[in-house]
Protein backbone atom coordinates (compact mmCIF):
# COMPACT_ATOMS: atom_id res chain seq x y z
CA UNK A 1 0.00 0.00 0.00
CA UNK A 2 1.45 3.38 -0.99
CA UNK A 3 -0.73 5.60 1.20
CA UNK A 4 1.44 5.72 4.35
CA UNK A 5 4.57 6.85 2.51
CA UNK A 6 2.78 9.50 0.46
CA UNK A 7 0.91 10.63 3.56
CA UNK A 8 4.12 11.14 5.51
CA UNK A 9 5.55 13.14 2.62
CA UNK A 10 2.51 15.37 2.31
CA UNK A 11 2.22 15.88 6.05
CA UNK A 12 5.84 16.95 6.02
CA UNK A 13 5.11 19.34 3.14
CA UNK A 14 2.14 20.77 5.00
CA UNK A 15 4.13 20.95 8.22
CA UNK A 16 6.76 22.97 6.41
CA UNK A 17 4.07 25.55 5.75
CA UNK A 18 3.15 25.66 9.42
CA UNK A 19 6.79 25.99 10.28
CA UNK A 20 6.71 28.91 7.89
CA UNK A 21 4.91 30.76 10.70
CA UNK A 22 8.44 31.48 11.93
CA UNK A 23 10.01 32.19 8.53
CA UNK A 24 13.48 30.90 7.82
CA UNK A 25 14.79 33.44 5.36
CA UNK A 26 15.81 32.15 1.97
CA UNK A 27 15.29 28.49 2.82
CA UNK A 28 13.41 26.73 0.00
CA UNK A 29 10.15 25.06 0.98
CA UNK A 30 7.44 23.16 -0.88
CA UNK A 31 3.68 23.49 -0.58
CA UNK A 32 0.74 21.78 -2.23
CA UNK A 33 -2.76 23.15 -1.91
CA UNK A 34 -5.77 24.81 -3.48
CA UNK A 35 -5.82 28.36 -4.80
CA UNK A 36 -8.61 30.36 -3.18
CA UNK A 37 -7.69 33.81 -4.44
CA UNK A 38 -5.73 35.49 -7.22
CA UNK A 39 -4.64 39.14 -7.07
CA UNK A 40 -3.45 40.06 -10.59
CA UNK A 41 -2.57 43.65 -9.70
CA UNK A 42 -0.52 42.70 -6.68
CA UNK A 43 0.95 39.68 -8.46
CA UNK A 44 0.02 37.22 -5.76
CA UNK A 45 -2.22 34.28 -5.06
CA UNK A 46 -3.73 32.78 -1.89
CA UNK A 47 -3.14 29.11 -1.23
CA UNK A 48 -4.83 26.85 1.31
CA UNK A 49 -3.02 23.84 2.66
CA UNK A 50 -2.91 22.11 6.01
CA UNK A 51 -3.27 18.92 8.02
CA UNK A 52 -6.69 17.38 8.61
CA UNK A 53 -9.22 20.07 9.39
CA UNK A 54 -6.45 22.43 10.56
CA UNK A 55 -6.16 24.51 7.41
CA UNK A 56 -3.96 27.50 6.82
CA UNK A 57 -3.94 30.17 4.11
CA UNK A 58 -0.80 31.82 2.81
CA UNK A 59 -0.25 34.57 0.27
CA UNK A 60 2.34 33.71 -2.36
CA UNK A 61 4.05 36.46 -4.28
CA UNK A 62 4.54 35.55 -7.94
CA UNK A 63 7.58 37.35 -9.33
CA UNK A 64 7.83 37.72 -13.09
CA UNK A 65 10.65 35.19 -13.00
CA UNK A 66 8.64 32.35 -11.41
CA UNK A 67 8.92 29.27 -13.59
CA UNK A 68 6.60 26.45 -14.39
CA UNK A 69 7.99 23.21 -13.04
CA UNK A 70 9.30 21.00 -15.80
CA UNK A 71 9.82 23.88 -18.18
CA UNK A 72 11.76 27.06 -18.55
CA UNK A 73 8.88 29.35 -19.39
CA UNK A 74 7.66 31.94 -16.96
CA UNK A 75 4.27 31.26 -15.34
CA UNK A 76 1.85 34.15 -15.88
CA UNK A 77 -0.58 34.67 -13.02
CA UNK A 78 -3.44 34.48 -15.52
CA UNK A 79 -2.73 30.75 -15.85
CA UNK A 80 -4.17 30.20 -12.39
CA UNK A 81 -7.65 30.47 -11.00
CA UNK A 82 -9.54 29.68 -7.81
CA UNK A 83 -9.94 25.95 -7.29
CA UNK A 84 -6.68 24.99 -9.03
CA UNK A 85 -4.51 22.59 -7.07
CA UNK A 86 -0.86 23.56 -7.32
CA UNK A 87 2.54 22.40 -6.12
CA UNK A 88 4.83 25.31 -5.29
CA UNK A 89 8.49 25.71 -4.51
CA UNK A 90 9.03 28.96 -2.66
CA UNK A 91 11.16 30.81 -0.11
CA UNK A 92 10.72 33.52 2.47
CA UNK A 93 11.98 37.00 1.66
CA UNK A 94 11.28 39.29 4.58
CA UNK A 95 7.60 38.75 5.40
CA UNK A 96 6.76 37.59 1.87
CA UNK A 97 6.56 34.04 0.65
CA UNK A 98 8.00 34.18 -2.86
CA UNK A 99 7.23 31.60 -5.53
CA UNK A 100 10.18 30.06 -7.36
CA UNK A 101 8.38 27.35 -9.34
CA UNK A 102 4.75 26.40 -9.59
CA UNK A 103 2.84 23.64 -11.35
CA UNK A 104 -0.77 22.61 -11.54
CA UNK A 105 -1.56 19.22 -10.04
CA UNK A 106 -4.09 16.99 -11.72
CA UNK A 107 -5.51 14.63 -9.06
CA UNK A 108 -5.12 10.96 -9.92
CA UNK B 1 -0.28 -31.15 31.82
CA UNK B 2 0.43 -27.81 33.46
CA UNK B 3 -2.37 -25.24 33.93
CA UNK B 4 -1.02 -22.61 31.52
CA UNK B 5 -1.00 -24.80 28.41
CA UNK B 6 -4.49 -26.01 29.31
CA UNK B 7 -5.73 -22.43 29.44
CA UNK B 8 -4.15 -21.72 26.06
CA UNK B 9 -5.74 -24.83 24.57
CA UNK B 10 -9.14 -23.87 25.95
CA UNK B 11 -8.82 -20.34 24.57
CA UNK B 12 -7.84 -21.67 21.15
CA UNK B 13 -10.71 -24.12 21.24
CA UNK B 14 -13.17 -21.32 22.05
CA UNK B 15 -11.82 -19.17 19.25
CA UNK B 16 -11.93 -22.06 16.86
CA UNK B 17 -15.54 -22.76 17.71
CA UNK B 18 -16.59 -19.20 17.02
CA UNK B 19 -17.07 -18.36 20.70
CA UNK B 20 -14.62 -15.46 20.68
CA UNK B 21 -15.40 -12.86 23.28
CA UNK B 22 -17.62 -10.12 21.83
CA UNK B 23 -15.88 -6.80 21.34
CA UNK B 24 -17.28 -4.02 23.49
CA UNK B 25 -17.11 -0.28 22.76
CA UNK B 26 -13.66 0.98 23.70
CA UNK B 27 -11.94 -2.38 23.22
CA UNK B 28 -8.90 -2.82 21.03
CA UNK B 29 -9.14 -4.81 17.80
CA UNK B 30 -8.15 -8.41 18.21
CA UNK B 31 -4.86 -9.69 16.91
CA UNK B 32 -2.65 -6.82 18.08
CA UNK B 33 0.87 -7.65 19.22
CA UNK B 34 1.76 -7.04 22.86
CA UNK B 35 3.60 -3.89 21.80
CA UNK B 36 0.63 -2.58 19.83
CA UNK B 37 -1.71 -3.32 22.70
CA UNK B 38 0.61 -1.41 25.01
CA UNK B 39 0.50 1.56 22.63
CA UNK B 40 -3.31 1.35 22.58
CA UNK B 41 -3.42 1.59 26.38
CA UNK B 42 -0.84 4.37 26.57
CA UNK B 43 -2.60 6.17 23.74
CA UNK B 44 -5.87 6.05 25.65
CA UNK B 45 -4.16 7.93 28.47
CA UNK B 46 -3.15 10.69 26.02
CA UNK B 47 -6.67 10.65 24.51
CA UNK B 48 -8.16 11.17 27.97
CA UNK B 49 -5.61 13.81 29.04
CA UNK B 50 -7.29 17.02 30.15
CA UNK B 51 -5.37 20.06 28.96
CA UNK B 52 -5.27 23.44 30.68
CA UNK B 53 -3.91 26.75 29.38
CA UNK B 54 -0.73 25.95 31.29
CA UNK B 55 -0.29 22.69 29.37
CA UNK B 56 -1.21 24.19 26.00
CA UNK B 57 -5.00 24.41 25.81
CA UNK B 58 -6.22 27.13 23.46
CA UNK B 59 -6.16 30.05 23.17
CA UNK B 60 -9.16 29.00 21.05
CA UNK B 61 -10.64 25.55 21.53
CA UNK B 62 -13.80 23.47 21.48
CA UNK B 63 -12.90 20.96 24.21
CA UNK B 64 -10.13 20.39 26.74
CA UNK B 65 -9.65 16.68 25.97
CA UNK B 66 -10.31 14.28 23.11
CA UNK B 67 -12.35 12.30 25.60
CA UNK B 68 -14.62 15.26 26.33
CA UNK B 69 -16.34 14.82 22.96
CA UNK B 70 -15.71 11.09 22.46
CA UNK B 71 -16.88 9.44 25.65
CA UNK B 72 -20.14 7.52 25.23
CA UNK B 73 -20.43 4.67 25.99
CA UNK B 74 -16.62 4.44 26.32
CA UNK B 75 -13.47 6.33 25.37
CA UNK B 76 -13.58 6.80 21.60
CA UNK B 77 -17.38 6.95 21.56
CA UNK B 78 -19.66 9.84 20.66
CA UNK B 79 -20.55 12.99 22.58
CA UNK B 80 -23.20 15.65 23.00
CA UNK B 81 -21.03 18.51 21.81
CA UNK B 82 -22.02 20.37 18.66
CA UNK B 83 -19.41 22.42 16.86
CA UNK B 84 -19.65 25.15 14.26
CA UNK B 85 -18.10 25.09 10.79
CA UNK B 86 -18.20 27.78 8.10
CA UNK B 87 -17.10 27.95 4.47
CA UNK B 88 -17.90 30.00 1.37
CA UNK B 89 -19.01 28.85 -2.06
CA UNK B 90 -17.70 31.25 -4.70
CA UNK B 91 -19.77 32.13 -7.76
CA UNK B 92 -17.82 29.75 -10.00
CA UNK B 93 -18.65 26.90 -7.60
CA UNK B 94 -15.23 26.73 -5.93
CA UNK B 95 -15.30 26.04 -2.20
CA UNK B 96 -13.22 28.26 0.10
CA UNK B 97 -12.68 26.79 3.58
CA UNK B 98 -11.99 30.32 4.81
CA UNK B 99 -8.71 29.34 6.41
CA UNK B 100 -7.68 33.00 6.15
CA UNK B 101 -10.53 33.90 8.50
CA UNK B 102 -10.07 31.04 10.95
CA UNK B 103 -12.30 28.51 9.15
CA UNK B 104 -13.55 26.00 8.51
CA UNK B 105 -13.84 25.12 12.23
CA UNK B 106 -15.01 28.07 14.32
CA UNK B 107 -13.90 27.44 17.91
CA UNK B 108 -16.54 28.03 20.53
CA UNK B 109 -14.37 28.60 23.59
CA UNK B 110 -11.50 30.92 24.55
CA UNK B 111 -9.00 30.76 27.40
CA UNK B 112 -9.24 33.40 30.16
CA UNK B 113 -6.07 35.05 28.83
CA UNK B 114 -7.54 35.44 25.32
CA UNK B 115 -10.78 36.71 26.74
CA UNK B 116 -8.89 39.27 28.81
CA UNK B 117 -6.85 40.38 25.79
CA UNK B 118 -9.61 40.62 23.18
CA UNK B 119 -12.86 40.43 25.13
CA UNK B 120 -14.11 37.43 23.15
CA UNK B 121 -15.63 34.16 24.37
CA UNK B 122 -15.25 32.35 21.05
CA UNK B 123 -13.73 32.75 17.62
CA UNK B 124 -15.46 35.41 15.50
CA UNK B 125 -17.66 33.92 12.78
CA UNK B 126 -15.97 34.42 9.36
CA UNK B 127 -17.37 37.48 7.60
CA UNK B 128 -17.06 35.90 4.14
CA UNK B 129 -18.97 32.73 5.06
CA UNK B 130 -21.86 31.82 2.80
CA UNK B 131 -22.99 28.94 5.01
CA UNK B 132 -22.79 27.65 8.56
CA UNK B 133 -22.86 24.02 9.67
CA UNK B 134 -23.30 22.22 12.94
CA UNK B 135 -21.40 18.99 13.54
CA UNK B 136 -22.03 16.42 16.24
CA UNK B 137 -19.20 14.33 17.71
CA UNK B 138 -19.27 10.84 16.28
CA UNK B 139 -17.90 7.58 17.60
CA UNK B 140 -14.42 6.58 16.42
CA UNK B 141 -14.82 2.82 16.60
CA UNK B 142 -13.36 0.97 13.63
CA UNK B 143 -11.71 4.08 12.15
CA UNK B 144 -8.38 2.28 11.82
CA UNK B 145 -10.05 -0.24 9.54
CA UNK B 146 -11.64 2.53 7.47
CA UNK B 147 -8.20 4.14 7.19
CA UNK B 148 -6.73 0.90 5.88
CA UNK B 149 -9.15 0.52 2.94
CA UNK B 150 -7.21 1.32 -0.25
CA UNK B 151 -8.18 4.42 -2.23
CA UNK B 152 -8.62 2.13 -5.24
CA UNK B 153 -11.50 0.34 -3.51
CA UNK B 154 -13.30 3.63 -2.87
CA UNK B 155 -12.71 4.67 -6.47
CA UNK B 156 -14.20 1.38 -7.60
CA UNK B 157 -17.53 2.21 -5.89
CA UNK B 158 -17.72 5.75 -7.26
CA UNK B 159 -20.27 6.32 -10.01
CA UNK B 160 -20.34 10.10 -10.37
CA UNK B 161 -22.29 10.07 -13.63
CA UNK B 162 -24.71 7.36 -12.45
CA UNK B 163 -23.79 5.14 -15.39
CA UNK B 164 -25.73 2.24 -13.91
CA UNK B 165 -28.82 4.48 -13.66
CA UNK B 166 -29.73 3.41 -10.14
CA UNK B 167 -30.18 7.00 -8.97
CA UNK B 168 -27.02 6.76 -6.84
CA UNK B 169 -24.01 8.73 -8.01
CA UNK B 170 -21.47 8.65 -5.19
CA UNK B 171 -18.21 10.40 -5.85
CA UNK B 172 -14.84 10.91 -4.22
CA UNK B 173 -14.07 14.05 -2.28
CA UNK B 174 -10.55 15.45 -2.26
CA UNK B 175 -8.40 17.30 0.24
CA UNK B 176 -6.93 20.73 -0.61
CA UNK B 177 -3.81 19.05 -2.03
CA UNK B 178 -5.83 16.79 -4.32
CA UNK B 179 -5.61 13.50 -2.43
CA UNK B 180 -8.72 11.37 -2.00
CA UNK B 181 -10.52 12.09 1.28
CA UNK B 182 -12.52 9.78 3.54
CA UNK B 183 -12.69 11.20 7.10
CA UNK B 184 -15.08 13.82 8.39
CA UNK B 185 -18.75 14.30 7.52
CA UNK B 186 -17.77 15.44 4.00
CA UNK B 187 -15.03 12.80 3.47
CA UNK B 188 -12.51 15.63 3.20
CA UNK B 189 -9.49 14.35 5.13
CA UNK B 190 -7.36 11.60 3.54
CA UNK B 191 -5.95 9.78 6.57
CA UNK B 192 -6.70 9.09 10.20
CA UNK B 193 -3.28 10.30 11.37
CA UNK B 194 -3.87 13.68 9.72
CA UNK B 195 -7.39 13.93 11.05
CA UNK B 196 -6.09 13.31 14.59
CA UNK B 197 -3.16 15.73 14.30
CA UNK B 198 -5.47 18.42 12.95
CA UNK B 199 -8.03 17.71 15.66
CA UNK B 200 -5.51 18.33 18.44
CA UNK B 201 -4.85 21.76 16.93
CA UNK B 202 -8.34 22.88 16.05
CA UNK B 203 -10.39 21.21 18.76
CA UNK B 204 -8.06 21.80 21.71
CA UNK B 205 -5.54 24.35 20.48
CA UNK B 206 -2.78 21.82 21.10
CA UNK B 207 0.04 22.33 18.64
CA UNK B 208 2.03 19.25 17.65
CA UNK B 209 4.81 18.31 15.24
CA UNK B 210 2.36 18.05 12.31
CA UNK B 211 0.62 21.34 13.15
CA UNK B 212 3.26 23.31 15.02
CA UNK B 213 1.59 26.73 14.95
CA UNK B 214 -1.60 27.89 16.61
CA UNK B 215 -4.89 28.61 14.91
CA UNK B 216 -5.31 32.31 14.19
CA UNK B 217 -8.06 34.33 15.86
CA UNK B 218 -10.43 34.70 12.96
CA UNK B 219 -7.40 35.20 10.73
CA UNK B 220 -5.69 37.68 13.07
CA UNK B 221 -2.52 36.84 14.99
CA UNK B 222 -2.69 35.75 18.62
CA UNK B 223 -2.00 38.67 20.97
CA UNK B 224 1.41 38.49 22.65
CA UNK B 225 1.49 36.78 26.02
CA UNK B 226 -1.81 34.95 25.54
CA UNK B 227 -0.31 31.56 24.69
CA UNK B 228 3.01 31.26 26.55
CA UNK B 229 3.35 27.46 26.25
CA UNK B 230 6.17 26.66 23.80
CA UNK B 231 5.16 24.97 20.53
CA UNK B 232 4.72 22.16 19.83
CA UNK B 233 2.60 21.59 22.93
CA UNK B 234 2.68 17.80 22.59
CA UNK B 235 5.52 15.82 21.07
CA UNK B 236 5.53 13.22 18.32
CA UNK B 237 5.39 10.36 20.83
CA UNK B 238 2.17 11.61 22.41
CA UNK B 239 0.64 12.38 19.01
CA UNK B 240 1.47 8.91 17.69
CA UNK B 241 0.16 7.19 20.81
CA UNK B 242 -3.18 9.02 20.65
CA UNK B 243 -3.41 8.21 16.96
CA UNK B 244 -2.69 4.53 17.63
CA UNK B 245 -5.39 4.44 20.30
CA UNK B 246 -7.93 5.61 17.72
CA UNK B 247 -6.43 3.39 15.00
CA UNK B 248 -6.74 0.28 17.15
CA UNK B 249 -10.28 0.94 18.46
CA UNK B 250 -12.36 -2.05 17.44
CA UNK B 251 -15.79 -1.97 15.90
CA UNK B 252 -18.14 -3.22 18.63
CA UNK B 253 -19.48 -6.69 17.87
CA UNK B 254 -22.99 -6.52 16.49
CA UNK B 255 -25.76 -7.75 18.78
CA UNK B 256 -27.29 -11.17 18.07
CA UNK B 257 -29.69 -11.10 15.15
CA UNK B 258 -33.24 -11.97 16.14
CA UNK B 259 -35.53 -13.36 13.43
CA UNK B 260 -37.06 -9.88 13.15
CA UNK B 261 -33.64 -8.24 12.81
CA UNK B 262 -32.61 -10.85 10.24
CA UNK B 263 -35.68 -9.93 8.23
CA UNK B 264 -34.76 -6.25 8.66
CA UNK B 265 -31.28 -6.90 7.30
CA UNK B 266 -32.79 -8.34 4.14
CA UNK B 267 -35.17 -5.39 3.82
CA UNK B 268 -32.28 -2.95 4.39
CA UNK B 269 -30.72 -4.32 1.23
CA UNK B 270 -34.00 -4.70 -0.67
CA UNK B 271 -35.16 -1.09 -0.26
CA UNK B 272 -31.75 0.16 -1.40
CA UNK B 273 -30.12 1.39 1.84
CA UNK B 274 -27.16 -0.89 1.12
CA UNK B 275 -26.48 0.84 -2.20
CA UNK B 276 -24.61 3.54 -0.26
CA UNK B 277 -24.35 1.92 3.18
CA UNK B 278 -22.27 -0.92 1.71
CA UNK B 279 -22.23 -3.64 4.34
CA UNK B 280 -18.62 -4.75 3.94
CA UNK B 281 -15.32 -3.11 3.06
CA UNK B 282 -11.90 -4.74 2.85
CA UNK B 283 -8.58 -3.35 3.98
CA UNK B 284 -5.43 -3.64 1.89
CA UNK B 285 -1.96 -4.67 2.94
CA UNK B 286 -1.07 -2.91 6.16
CA UNK B 287 2.00 -2.90 8.40
CA UNK B 288 -0.33 -3.68 11.33
CA UNK B 289 -1.29 -7.30 10.83
CA UNK B 290 -4.60 -6.88 12.66
CA UNK B 291 -5.60 -4.25 10.09
CA UNK B 292 -4.25 -6.05 7.04
CA UNK B 293 -6.56 -7.70 4.52
CA UNK B 294 -9.52 -7.60 6.88
CA UNK B 295 -13.12 -7.73 5.72
CA UNK B 296 -15.32 -5.82 8.15
CA UNK B 297 -18.83 -4.43 8.46
CA UNK B 298 -18.67 -0.72 7.66
CA UNK B 299 -22.07 0.04 6.13
CA UNK B 300 -20.50 2.85 4.11
CA UNK B 301 -18.88 3.43 0.73
CA UNK B 302 -16.98 6.46 2.15
CA UNK B 303 -18.17 8.45 -0.88
CA UNK B 304 -20.07 11.72 -0.91
CA UNK B 305 -23.68 11.72 -2.06
CA UNK B 306 -26.24 14.43 -2.67
CA UNK B 307 -28.61 14.23 0.28
CA UNK B 308 -31.02 16.93 -0.87
CA UNK B 309 -31.59 20.58 0.02
CA UNK B 310 -33.07 20.02 3.48
CA UNK B 311 -29.81 18.67 4.87
CA UNK B 312 -27.54 21.04 2.94
CA UNK B 313 -25.13 23.27 4.83
CA UNK B 314 -21.49 24.04 3.88
CA UNK B 315 -19.28 23.06 0.98
CA UNK B 316 -15.91 21.42 1.72
CA UNK B 317 -13.36 20.35 -0.87
CA UNK B 318 -15.30 19.10 -3.87
CA UNK B 319 -18.38 18.40 -1.75
CA UNK B 320 -21.24 20.78 -2.37
CA UNK B 321 -23.51 21.95 0.44
CA UNK B 322 -25.90 19.03 0.01
CA UNK B 323 -23.24 16.34 -0.36
CA UNK B 324 -22.29 14.21 2.65
CA UNK B 325 -20.24 11.09 3.15
CA UNK B 326 -22.26 7.92 3.68
CA UNK B 327 -22.01 7.63 7.43
CA UNK B 328 -20.50 4.31 8.55
CA UNK B 329 -23.01 2.54 10.78
CA UNK B 330 -20.38 0.95 13.03
CA UNK B 331 -21.61 0.97 16.63
CA UNK B 332 -24.89 2.56 15.56
CA UNK B 333 -26.85 1.10 18.48
CA UNK B 334 -24.82 3.23 20.91
CA UNK B 335 -25.65 6.52 19.18
CA UNK B 336 -28.20 8.80 20.82
CA UNK B 337 -28.56 11.33 18.01
CA UNK B 338 -28.33 10.83 14.26
CA UNK B 339 -27.25 12.61 11.06
CA UNK B 340 -24.32 15.01 10.71
CA UNK B 341 -25.60 17.56 13.18
CA UNK B 342 -27.51 15.26 15.51
CA UNK B 343 -30.85 16.67 14.37
CA UNK B 344 -32.60 13.29 14.30
CA UNK B 345 -33.63 11.80 17.64
CA UNK B 346 -34.55 8.39 16.24
CA UNK B 347 -33.33 6.07 13.52
CA UNK B 348 -36.69 6.29 11.76
CA UNK B 349 -36.42 10.08 11.89
CA UNK B 350 -32.96 9.92 10.34
CA UNK B 351 -34.18 7.73 7.48
CA UNK B 352 -37.14 10.09 6.93
CA UNK B 353 -34.73 13.01 6.48
CA UNK B 354 -32.70 11.31 3.74
CA UNK B 355 -33.24 13.27 0.51
CA UNK B 356 -31.49 13.52 -2.84
CA UNK B 357 -29.84 10.21 -3.73
CA UNK B 358 -31.27 8.74 -0.53
CA UNK B 359 -34.86 9.60 -1.38
CA UNK B 360 -35.50 6.41 -3.37
CA UNK B 361 -34.54 4.15 -0.48
CA UNK B 362 -36.38 6.45 1.91
CA UNK B 363 -39.56 6.22 -0.15
CA UNK B 364 -39.32 2.44 -0.40
CA UNK B 365 -38.80 2.29 3.37
CA UNK B 366 -41.85 4.51 3.86
CA UNK B 367 -43.91 2.21 1.65
CA UNK B 368 -43.14 -0.84 3.78
CA UNK B 369 -45.84 -2.13 6.14
CA UNK B 370 -45.28 -0.94 9.73
CA UNK B 371 -44.03 -4.35 10.86
CA UNK B 372 -41.39 -4.41 8.15
CA UNK B 373 -40.24 -0.88 8.97
CA UNK B 374 -39.89 -2.05 12.56
CA UNK B 375 -37.78 -4.95 11.33
CA UNK B 376 -35.37 -2.58 9.56
CA UNK B 377 -35.05 -0.53 12.74
CA UNK B 378 -34.54 -3.72 14.77
CA UNK B 379 -31.69 -4.66 12.43
CA UNK B 380 -30.08 -1.21 12.70
CA UNK B 381 -30.22 -1.51 16.48
CA UNK B 382 -28.02 -4.59 16.30
CA UNK B 383 -25.14 -2.67 14.69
Amino acid sequence: MKRPASTVLLVLLASSLFAAGAPQQGVPTSLQGTIVGVQPTAGSLDLVTGVGMALRQVRLTMPATAGIAGGSTVAPLSMFKRGDIVRVQCHWSGKRLVTDRIEKVVPQ
Amino acid sequence: MSRVPLAVILALALLGSGCAKPTKPGDAISGLTAGQRDRFLRGRAVFDSVFTPETGLGPLFNANACGECHENPAAGGSGDEIEVHATATHVEGVCDPLAGEGGPVVQQQATPALKAALGIDQEPFPKSATARAHRSSLALFGRGLLDAVPDSELARYADPDDRNRDGISGRLNRFVDGRIGRFGRKAFVPTLAEFNAGAFAIEQGITNPSVPDEESIGGAPIPKGVDPTPDPEIDQTALDLASDFVRFLAPPSPARLTPQARRGRDLFARVGCASCHLPKLRTGNNPVRALSRQEFFAYSDLLIHDMGPDLADICLGLAGPSEFRTEPLIGLRFAEHFLHDGRAETLEGAIEQHGGEGSGARDRFRALPAKERESVIAFLKTL
